[in-house]
């Protein structure tokens, strides 16, 4: 049966009686067949390798994505349709020469609709993992109907109209960047909105059958997972060794910088933002830096933002509401994101209104965890959950107020180190020890930390005495310093896997604390 | 169309039960309703001008155009008002059926039925009572006298109808089943009709009696009744007599008198008023049917009203007058605009509520020019000139596939001549819904709606709007791929009624809108009451939260409540968050209105505060507070802010050669609150543009050779870091921040937030850190705050409206306060004279007084407010004014930058300095370092070199000494007299 979904589902409308509670029953009906997940796994992915046109019309697809936009208003659909047959899931196609019947009104049900895209961002990896490549075939590149609904301008996606039937009252469960995982049959409909216009062009339309949240990580992660220390230096050389001329502690500040998530809001205890400075512009200034690539392997979802003075001034950051759709921004991210901002590119020149709200825009990102929407008239503030490190060339970053600041210490015996060699110049460790790096910080990402009576009382008397060992007030710790390290202190112990912050990861977070403050001049 | 008299539902009145939907019991509820076309004797009673009407057809317009058989277009137009009612009968379950219809077989007047009347070209005719938001089935009109005729046709049509029915397509076919015309019926002639909604018991001659009942009898008293059953708050009358007027009565002759034809009817009017009340469940399930049948109701009473006026002999309704001015109304076409149900939110409407009257608010975001809306097409034949009108059905304009006449016959001979037909006004918006009405973490939704007529341009894009409508959900046939077609449904509304500024904090503002340029259309209620009485949902609403407010500001301890809820992350500093609270608030802005010159300077009531203070005192998180629970609250920081640039660049700093930004980002908010961290950093042209905004409230900007000054009415909230990294306690403020003293004067209130060190305090503050940061779920504070949005709401709703008057009482308490506070100054023991209290800090106590009463929501200011603005003031001079080596509140410090004691020492030093010179070689000259040295091994107290360079220029500008050389080999020379 699993070759037509449509056969299923026309056979459970046949056996199901009551019209209202149809699309629960589907819902439950095949979230339990596919409840294991390697069913799951058979289900054809709809992704670049699988663009839409790939799939037979009405083919059962999954799709990992992007809640993009919910602004669409629920649509209405006939439930049943004539000779009582199944309605919805996009069933309603008639032959053009029957003749049209009279519309039972009381069969008018609603489903919600939204646009979703693939999880920008979204590391090669994790489709290797979850989507076990099947034969893919070579497809001509798909052409996204609606380009300005994904994040990142120009690039490559795919944009999908969902419709959801089960219980509309749900759909305001689902929210804009959140991650889903949708189930359903693919067909091509015109976009609603687009209903008025003479010719409506089609978009890919998944009518879901059921749906499952994907977590930030994409692949499930436990914490603790493994002890670490090994692994962690490992990783920090690697990271130091193929994008950062060698430089370990600003490997390790990237690192932690990176798994940091929202940990509560009030307090705003929020990732650390980190600013790499001193990092050389590239010649070229499209160049990515090799640090996009050595994250991109070992972070789920990795974004970079090229900051120049066309990005600033000529796009988006945050998602606006024009002619009657919700285009997308660069920071439309989802939670769980590293956004890299790499101010190489920036020349000398103007900057219009619309690049300074772009600035503004990630600056609050950066300081309150949240992005303003533009609508007309109005402004509507969504939540985010998204780490950034920033590369700048200068001595401190030229547009950002960030927690980090560290500049850049190339190691000595990296002369001539190329900060923006290509992807596949970059040497990778094995594939296990690859893996061990994603399982780590996956679930650095998921952990929580907590802290025993006998670190919290050491940390206190700590700031006391290091107050009161300050000759003058000048030099004194604040309150803040202190926030910091703690902050610090917790993402030392997420790395280290360890479920508990200990008087020697206070220790280490100082250590690492001073070392970066003597590199940054007076 | 049939009406096989068997239908006539003999409906009793007393079964009439509109309440639960409407079931008939009867068996041949099925069959569908089609209702004799004879007039009604009970219901027309304006059969005098009736006869008037040359003739009618008693079909419905779109029947006999179906008898033409007609082409359905294929697909139409979005927001084409079609459709309305896509019809057709439910065929299967007629146990729940929520379509209906009513058909009555209407006449116009003067309509000349092409399919009957051939070649009778049309003259005089009076416009049908079409409105675009409806588009009932059902027209009536006064008149219903030709029977004969009408028989006539209805036979031809359903003729027609038969030969043609494979054509008819259902979905636009108004009618209902096709085999029920196959069943003619006999015409009869009975001369009592009842009309009534298909599928219902809603008799339409009944709705219509009613309605006629309530316009005629419906008196103020009888809402204010209604009201206070519900517990509302009513109007009071001002007399007895007010509350007895016939209040519709005095609305129609209102009409009648500015020629108006749209009546707006408060639906709540309906439920308060007994008899009519189960017209308010009709008019709000069959808006359809019942609209209609008010319009006609309406000018019924219309015409009543003036025939009685001109029979009373009524000023401008004599003879004549009278005459012409029944005429005109003959020729109007009323129109009734319900409104007043209870707001829904916009995602909340599902099918169910389809062809509903149903009421919505949002935001328009864009709406299209006015488009021409074809109401009658004018079609000729190309072989025998013959023409046909046919009026517009659903959006679909249904060209007559051949000539109707019988003898010519042609097939697709008809031709459209665009300038013999009719149009209307339509206009689409989309309307979107407002910030409050989101679920969290939801992108809002957006609907269309159709307006009509005189709504047309009401609204525009950017206004709220309480909109009363009818929802629609209609089918549209798409053609995802060849061959094959689907149906998906498209929703909006046809707008009945409009009102602007619906609630919400952000009301439109009137000012930007010409004088009655854009009044509303229509008379009725709502209109003289402004907003208040408008949508009842609406007032609740903000009636439970200005409810909830005020219940809030009677708490005792508000003040604290409040004080605690500001930036409760922040550790103690309690009279600075009270400070910052009463900025929050604001004094009264004052003018003199009445001032020589008409309208004098302003007085501002903005409280502008200073934070300085150690780094890592969380000063910026208190602005980023503050910025976020202001009212146009904007954040820059002073590094790098170019005034009031409108422009930024990215240069390339000459220094340094690194990249930064120059922003012109410090766009005062007028009206809010700037919010400026790093105070001190700023350049000092952007210092004197803060001159200007913080004492006149304005900004001059000089541009392209255009000097213009703006407002600027804006608090401000500034932090400022001292000099040297850390505050250094030994010396006075003006020397610990880089800021001139007449800047610093201009701030209501300055703190000090100093970094002590403390052991018991850091320890303390070091646990609660870490409990706030390291816990795994951080500890909350247990105390009770209130949350940012009701912060705001209570801080919006003080500000716009509580504006407090200085009592007699407080004004003494302000005279003796400021009396005592200059007197701190007066020191038997010193002849010298401190200043501890200027006038400003007079005026920044008014505006502490006054903030503090709006704080506690009080119309007055009274005397523990003006005591708590005389405790704050205190309490910031204290920190900021005293002069450290002497111990002394001083505000000359602050106004000056030098204090009294300072200003003592340098005399003393003048005089030093004086004999110095005056000794051993003052003509040749002492060098700078020796003269310090010499000076610091008199003095006992250390000599400031800042001080000393003060002093000396003092003598040089006096022309007692001369200073040559540079740095380190400057000589102080005495000039010789």
């Amino acid at each position: 049966m699993d070759s037509s979904p449509t056969a299923g589902l026309v056979r459970l409308f046949d056996a199901h009686a009551d019209l209202d509670s149809f699309p629960a029953a589907v819902t439950a009906h095949f979230s339990h067949i596919f409840s294991n997940p390697d069913a799951l796994q058979h289900i054809s992915p709809l992704n670049a390798a699988h663009p839409p046109e790939a799939h037979n019309d009405r083919a059962l697809v999954r799709f990992r994505a992007m809640v993009q936009d919910t602004s669409s208003s629920p649509e209405i659909y006939l439930a049943i349709r004539k000779g009582a047959q199944c309605g919805g899931w996009g069933l309603g196609e008639d032959d053009a020469t029957l003749r049209e019947e009279p519309i039972n009104y009381a069969h008018l049900r609603e489903c919600t609709v939204l646009w979703a895209v693939s999880v920008p961002g979204e590391s090669s990896w994790c489709s290797a993992v979850l989507d076990a490549a099947s034969n893919s075939q070579n497809y001509a590149p798909h052409r996204p109907p609606h380009p300005h609904k994904f994040p990142v301008p120009y690039a490559s996606h795919i944009g999908v109209q969902i419709k959801i039937y089960d219980n509309p009252c749900a759909a305001d469960s689902f929210k804009s960047t959140e991650l889903h995982s949708f189930v359903g049959i693919l067909t091509f409909e015109p976009l609603h909105a687009d209903l008025e216009l003479d010719t409506p062009g089609l978009v890919p339309t998944l009518h879901v059958l059921f749906s499952r949240p994907v977590p930030t990580t994409i692949v499930p992660r436990v914490y603790p997972d493994f002890p670490a220390k090994t692994i962690r230096d490992e990783l920090i050389a690697w990271i130091a060794a193929s994008s950062l001329a060698g430089d370990h502690d600003a490997a390790e500040w990237v690192l932690l910088s990176s798994i940091a998530r929202v940990q509560s809001r009030t307090p705003p205890i929020l990732p650390l933002t980190l600013t790499l400075s001193r990092f050389p512009s590239p010649a070229d200034a499209n160049s990515m830096p090799a640090l996009s690539h050595v994250l991109s392997q070992i972070f789920p979802i990795v974004t970079t933002l090229p900051l120049s003075l066309n990005t600033l001034n000529t796009t988006s950051f945050a998602p606006e509401f024009k002619t009657e759709d919700l285009h997308s921004g660069w920071l439309q991210l989802p939670s769980g994101s590293v956004c890299l901002v790499t101010e190489g590119g920036v020349t000398e020149g103007g900057v219009s209104q619309r690049g300074l709200a772009n600035l503004r825009a990630v600056q609050e990102m950066m300081n309150g965890q949240t992005l303003e929407y533009v609508f007309p008239y109005s402004r509507f503030t969504f939540n985010t959950d998204v780490t950034f490190v920033v590369l700048s060339e200068g001595k401190k970053s030229a547009f950002f107020h960030t927690n980090v600041h560290i500049p850049l210490k190339p190691a000595e015996t990296a002369t001539a180190f190329d900060f923006y060699k290509p992807a596949d110049a970059i040497t990778t460790p094995p594939q296990e020890t690859l893996e061990m790096f994603r399982r780590l910080v996956g679930s650095a990402k998921v952990g929580a930390v907590s802290i025993g009576e006998g670190t919290a009382e050491f940390i206190q008397e700590d700031f006391v005495q290091e107050r009161k060992g300050t000759a003058s007030p000048s030099e004194a710790l604040s309150s803040d310093d202190l926030i910091h390290r703690m902050m610090l202190a917790r993402l030392l112990a997420l790395s280290f896997q360890e479920k508990e912050i200990t008087v020697p990861i206070w220790e280490k977070a100082k250590a690492l604390e001073a070392r970066r403050k003597t590199r940054i001049p007076q | 169309m049939s009406s096989p008299p068997a239908i006539d539902f003999p409906t009793s009145e007393g079964d009439i039960d509109m309440e639960d939907g409407a079931q008939s019991s009867m068996p041949q509820v099925q069959e569908p309703l089609f209702l004799a076309g004879t007039p009604s004797a009970a219901g027309t009673p304006t059969r005098r001008w009736g006869s008037n009407a040359p003739d009618s057809t008693p079909l419905r317009g779109a029947t006999a155009r179906r008898a033409v058989g007609l082409s359905t277009p294929k697909r139409t137009p979005l927001f084409a008002p079609e459709s309305s009612s896509p019809l057709a009968f439910p065929s299967s379950s007629p146990a729940k059926t929520p379509r209906r219809r009513v058909d009555i077989p209407s006449e116009r007047p003067s309509d000349s039925d092409p399919l009957d009347f051939p070649s009778s070209p049309i003259t005089a005719r009076t416009p049908r009572n079409r409105r675009g938001d409806i588009h009932s089935s059902l027209s009536i009109t006064p008149s219903r006298s030709a029977l004969a005729p009408r028989r006539l046709d209805f036979n031809t049509s359903r003729r027609d109808f038969n030969d043609l029915s494979s054509d008819v397509t259902p979905l636009d076919v108004p009618l209902s089943s096709v085999p029920q015309l196959s069943a003619p019926a006999a015409p009869s002639d009975e001369p009592d009709e009842i009309r009534a909604i298909w599928g219902t018991t809603v008799n339409l001659a009944e709705t219509m009696k009613l309605f006629r009942e309530f316009l005629k009898g419906f008196k103020p008293k009888y809402r204010a009744a209604h009201d206070r059953e519900l517990g509302l708050q009513t109007r009071i009358f001002s007399t007895p007599e007010e509350g007895e007027v016939a209040l519709y009565e005095t609305y129609l002759r209102r009409m009648r008198q500015m020629g108006d034809t749209n009546l707006n009817l408060d639906m709540t009017n309906l439920l308060a008023y007994p008899p009519s009340r189960k017209l308010h469940s009709q008019l709000f399930k069959f808006p359809q049917e019942v609209i209609p049948a008010m319009d006609q109701v309406l000018k019924d009473l219309m015409l009543e009203i003036a025939d009685l006026d001109q029979q009373t002999g009524m000023e401008g309704m004599e003879g004549a007058d009278g005459e012409a001015e029944i005429a005109d109304i003959m020729g109007r076409v009323y129109k009734v605009r319900p409104f007043g149900l209870p707001a829904v939110n916009m995602r909340d409407l599902n099918p169910t509520d389809t062809d509903k009257l149903v009421c919505i608010k949002g935001l328009v975001i864009r709406a299209t020019p006015v488009i021409p809306d074809m109401k009658v097409a004018f079609f000729r034949c190309l072989t025998c000139s013959h023409t046909v009108q046919v009026e517009i059905d659903r959006g679909k304009i249904e060209e007559p596939a051949r000539c109707p006449r019988d003898v010519c016959a042609s097939v697709g001979s008809m031709s459209l001549v665009h300038n013999r037909c009719e149009f209307a006004d339509r206009q689409v918006i989309r309307l979107q819904e407002t910030p409050d009405a989101v679920p969290d973490g939801q992108t809002p939704h957006t609907v269309s709606l159709s307006v009509y007529d005189e709504l047309v341009d009401v609204s525009k894009p950017g206004d709220r709007l309480v909109v009363s409508g009818i929802f629609r959900s209609i089918p549209v046939r798409v053609n995802p791929r060849q061959r094959t077609l689907k149906s998906l449904f498209k929703t909006y509304l046809d707008v009945v009624h409009v009102k602007l500024g619906g609630g919400g904090t952000l009301g439109f503002d009137r000012s930007t809108r010409p004088a009655g340029g854009d009044r509303l259309p229509g008379v009725g209620d709502g209109a003289e009451e402004d907003d208040e009485s408008g949508v009842e949902g609406q007032r609740t609403r903000r009636a439970e939260v200005e409810a909830k407010l005020l219940e809030l500001s009677r708490r005792p301890g508000i003040y604290e409540l409040l004080a605690r809820s500001l930036a409760p992350s922040i550790w103690e500093m309690d009279d600075v968050k009270k400070g910052i609270l009463l900025q929050l608030f604001g004094g009264t802005n004052k003018s003199i209105a009445r001032g020589g010159g008409g309208g004098g300077p302003r007085y501002r009531g903005d409280i502008n505060v200073l934070l300085v203070g150690d780094p890592g005192t969380s000063k910026s998180q208190i602005l980023q507070y503050v910025h976020k629970i202001a009212p146009r609250g904007v954040y820059t920081s002073g590094k790098g802010s170019s005034a009031v640039g409108l422009t930024a660049y990215v240069t390339r700093d000459p220094d340094s050669k690194q990249l930064v930004l120059e922003s012109g980002a410090l766009v005062l908010s007028d009206g809010g609150v700037c919010c400026i961290d790093e105070f001190d950093k700023m350049s000092d042209a952007t210092r004197s543009v803060l001159h200007e905004v913080m004492e006149q409230q304005t900004v001059s900007i000089a541009k392209a050779g255009i000097i213009t000054t703006l407002n600027a009415r804006t608090s401000i909230i500034a932090a400022a870091n001292p000099v040297g990294s850390k505050y250094d306690v030994n010396l006075p403020i003006t020397r610990n921040i880089d800021l001139p003293p007449t800047l610093i004067s201009r701030f209501d209130l300055l703190y000090l937030v100093l970094d002590r060190v403390d052991e018991a305090m850091d320890r303390k503050l070091a646990q609660h850190l870490v409990g706030l940061y390291l816990e795994d779920t951080p500890i909350r504070d247990t105390e009770d705050i209130l949350p940012l949005q009701e912060l705001s709401a209570y801080i919006d709703y003080a500000r716009s409206k509580i504006h407090p008057i200085i009592t007699e009482a407080a004004g003494t308490e302000l005279v003796s306060s400021y009396v005592e506070m200059r007197n701190m100054g007066d020191d038997p023991r010193a002849s010298e004279k401190r200043i501890t209290a200027t006038t400003r800090q007079l005026e920044s106590m008014i505006r502490l007084s006054e903030a503090h009463a709006r704080m506690r929501f009080s119309e007055f200011v009274e005397l523990q407010d003006v005591k708590e603005a005389c405790r704050l003031m205190r309490e910031a001079i204290r920190t900021s004014a005293m002069d450290p080596r002497t111990g002394k509140i001083d505000m000359g410090m602050l106004n000056t930058g030098t204090g009294q004691g300072q200003r003592k020492m340098r005399d003393d030093m003048r005089k030093e300095v004086l004999g110095l010179l005056q000794g051993a070689g003052g003509a040749r000259g002492i060098k700078w370092s020796e003269a310090i040295k010499r000076l610091g091994d008199q003095s006992s107290v250390k000599v400031d070199a800042a001080e000393f360079t003060e002093v000396i220029k003092g003598l040089e500008n006096e022309g007692l000494v001369r200073v040559v050389g540079e740095r380190d080999k400057r000589m102080i020379r005495r000039i010789e007299g």
